[in-house]
């Protein structure tokens, strides 16, 4: 065994014990809905933050980005997955995770942390299905490095019930489309392993792809994989608009000069209409971007979220991020805010949203908010294109990668 | 889906050990202490910071905010042409004396929404505008007693600075009968509280002092020397982000990111304080802020930069002069001329590079980053 491999195994064997450590402070603590009341049910967005050296937190924000609870977190976070209609909300540990915290925004009852199987790690990213019973996270087979989707029980607190094949390595965001018993999943293409930590393994020869799954059976309903020429294009976050188009925000790895393009769109009905011997023959498009833009970005999307007809990515490299339309690709607009990443929705309805109504003082009082919120690490939070409330700045929180719409 | 999830489900099913453990989250790691030097050193920066370049901007904001409110106190007894210039002559040294404290986004200036109040800008919806039209015409509910349950646009610099400059400002602050005299002197008087608000925080010794100074794990503003440093330079990074994006680059069509957008017009009023021609006292008050909290805190001396870093100052603050000179900012009054645009573009260029500078050497020789997302993302 390596020193790398020795580390590492310490550091699971620590998130362990700090998990059991958690559970035994549970018991002793009071319920977080007889200290929050009528926090809870103003919620707005879920993010992870960092709060200091080693301290990493999962923060509820209300409708103008306030925040309105923290719980502690293990180690640092990354994505989360969202269910409103029953207030359940999940935040994954960061690649490679080692555990699920899991919250009711409603309730705010004692969280859960959950761990990954054995052999298996965390990816940063997952989805509940559409009426709440399960949960569905990226997952690593770390023994043979091909992606997964672990399926959680919510109502047996969240226990492990099943996998799916991802069809692909390094799979990242998982997002499902509504109303349809469909998933979809950005396989980033890049390998890693446990022992090696962070690294990345097979970049040389690296094939992102995206995979549609039925998942009544676990069967690949569509399935694109990007030109040749843009094999170092890593496939990382996803969104899906009213228009039926999956747009996917990707990273780029190699070390020539930037793609002529980091982002792109499936059309959900061509890409299964063509799907025939496990490849979809249409439907796939890459946008047009200017490569100033490209140039600006450093080739490096963090996040994608669409509201309505627009869609808009973020990047921390490039500080910047931008609106286009999602039947055109035009670019509508762009704004500037250092080490953003995280963007969302800020609308009060979701697509994924359609069972629940928010409360009728929330639909009134986000009439007049833009489409999105944009988060970063220096502690900023703005609205895109920038609202009534300007640019606010926390000095207690880095905001992480992402940030959801609860 | 939920049902053949379950079918899926049982011919997946891997062997499961784990357990969910029920836990409230919270954990405690450990983590290493700064050194005694290191943190006698971050002591000594905050020292700087707190004494030397705080304070004594607060307290210039203080007294030239108390100075404004006076003259357009005056005006609005006088209604004297005369006393207008002296009222725009004090609006022009408050705004030198903001600008230079407008990026130390830390503690009381972030709280209670200060920063808001006091300068709203970009108001792109323009709230300001309409909402002053609407005050115009009537303003009985405007007072400085309700002035902090109004619109944020109507708090600070961006509403006094329509008021006492434009087209219609000569005519009605000197009208007896007309009202905007007496918005204007609410809303000055409205800065001037502001600004002794943040003169009495900064120089109460249990407050942000004791915060700064004595950081604790219990505080909720700073828990160590390092999260007190790493605020200075995300004061820094964010803070010339600004200056550089939003100020700045829009105001040079040849900006790349500008190209990208059709017809695009670099005009001056995309520019803050461009109204009362205070746009370049804003931005070199900008740089001079800047200047001091990079330099005077001893942050670039502590990583052998200051000499490099006082250099690209030097030459932005003589790129400003050069602006002052220039007969014609703009033509039309609103396109800015081809040489200013070039003087813009030569001043982007030293602020970028201290910007760099700050990312890629000063925050990773200290071992603090502005943001973490750029350096390490997924």
């Amino acid at each position: 065994m390596n020193i790398t491999s020795t580390l590492d195994n310490q550091r699971r064997h620590f998130v362990a014990s700090a998990l059991a450590l958690a559970g035994t402070t549970l018991l002793a603590s009071k319920s977080h809905s007889q200290l929050l009341g009528k926090h809870a049910a103003t919620a707005h967005y879920i993010a992870s933050a960092r709060s200091g050296i080693n301290k990493f937190n999962a923060v509820l924000l209300d409708i103008n980005g306030d925040t309105l609870h923290q719980v502690k977190l293990p180690e640092r976070a990354h994505g989360a997955a969202t269910h409103r209609a029953k207030g359940l909300a999940v935040v994954f540990a960061r690649r490679p995770g080692y555990y699920l915290c899991c919250l009711n925004f409603k309730s705010l009852h004692t969280p859960l942390l959950i761990q990954p199987s054995p052999a298996r790690h965390f990816y940063g990213h997952g989805v509940y299905s559409d009426n709440g019973s399960y949960l569905l996270a990226t997952e690593n087979d770390i023994d043979t490095g091909q992606g997964v989707i672990g399926i959680y029980a919510v109502d047996q607190g969240y226990r492990k019930v099943g996998e799916l094949d991802t069809h692909g390595i390094g799979p990242h965001e998982i997002i499902s489309i509504p109303d349809q018993p469909l998933i979809v999943v950005a396989n980033g293409g890049i390998r890693t392993h446990p022992d090696t930590g962070r690294q990345k393994l097979n970049i040389e020869n690296m094939q992102p792809s995206l995979s549609i799954i039925d998942t009544r059976d676990g069967k690949l309903v569509g399935y694109h994989r990007l030109p040749d020429d843009y094999h170092q294009l890593s496939i990382r976050h996803l969104t899906f608009t009213r228009n039926g188009n999956i747009w996917f925000a990707g990273q780029y790895e190699g070390d020539n000069s930037l793609p002529d393009s980091l982002a792109g769109s499936v059309s959900l009905q061509a890409s299964l209409a063509s799907f025939k011997d496990g490849k979809s023959r249409s439907g796939a498009l890459l946008s047009t971007m200017p490569q100033s833009l490209i140039e600006r970005t450093k080739g490096y999307l963090s996040s994608v979220a669409a509201f309505d007809q627009t869609v808009a990515f973020t990047s921390s490299r490039g500080g910047i991020a931008f609106m286009l339309d999602d039947s055109t690709g035009t670019i509508i607009d762009i704004t500037t805010q250092l080490d953003c990443s995280g963007i969302a929705s800020a609308s009060p309805t979701s697509i994924n949203d359609d069972t629940s109504k928010p409360p009728q003082e929330t639909m009134q009082s986000v009439s007049a908010l833009p489409p999105f919120i944009i988060t970063g690490g220096t502690g900023d939070l703005q609205f895109f294109p920038q609202a009534l409330t300007a640019t606010t700045s926390s000095n207690r929180y880095q905001w992480d990668n992402h940030i959801y719409r609860v | 889906m939920n049902t053949l999830i379950q079918a899926a489900m049982m011919t997946k099913m891997h062997k499961f050990i784990g357990k969910a453990v029920t836990s409230l989250c919270a954990v405690f790691l450990l983590h290493t202490p700064a050194s005694l030097a290191e943190t006698d050193r971050r002591h000594h920066t905050t020292t700087q910071v707190i004494y030397n370049i705080y304070q004594p901007a607060y307290d210039q904001f203080a007294k030239k905010s108390q100075q404004l409110s006076t003259e357009i106190e005056t005006l609005c007894k006088t209604k004297d042409a005369t006393q207008t210039n002296a009222a725009r002559s004090a609006f022009t040294e408050t705004v030198a004396t903001f600008s230079e404290i407008e990026f130390y986004r830390v503690g009381p200036m972030i709280e209670k929404n200060r920063q808001n109040r006091l300068f709203y800008w970009p108001d792109t919806r323009r709230v300001g505008e309409r909402q002053l039209r609407s005050l115009l015409a009537n303003s009985e509910d405007f007072n400085i007693k309700n002035i902090t349950q109004k619109s944020v646009a109507l708090q600070g610099f961006p509403a006094l600075e329509r008021l006492l400059f434009d087209n219609a400002s000569n005519a009605e602050l000197t009208t007896p009968t007309n009202n905007r005299c007496a918005i204007a002197k609410t809303v000055a008087v409205n800065i001037e509280n502001l600004a002794t608000q943040l003169q009495t925080a900064w120089s109460d010794p249990l407050g942000i002092l004791q915060q700064m100074l004595a950081p604790t794990d219990s505080s909720e503003l700073f828990r160590s020397e390092t999260e007190v440093l790493r605020s200075y330079i995300t004061q820094l990074s964010a803070g010339l982000e600004f200056l550089i994006t939003r100020k700045l680059e829009p105001l040079v069509a040849e900006i790349e990111i500008n190209k990208l957008k059709a017809n695009y017009k670099a005009s001056i009023r995309k520019a803050p304080f461009w109204r009362s021609d205070n746009f370049l006292t804003n931005v070199k008050g900008n740089i001079i802020g800047l200047q001091a909290l990079l330099i005077e805190s001893g942050i670039a001396a502590e990583t052998n930069l200051e000499k490099e870093l006082k250099f690209e100052f030097t030459l932005a603050l003589l790129h400003i002069e050069k602006l002052n000179s220039i007969t014609m900012l703009t033509e039309d009054g609103s396109t800015i001329t081809n040489d200013a645009q070039d003087l813009l573009l030569a001043l982007i260029i030293p602020m970028a590079s201290i910007q760099l500078t700050i990312s890629d050497r000063i925050a990773k020789t200290l071992g603090v980053s502005a943001g973490f997302n750029s350096d390490d993302g997924d």
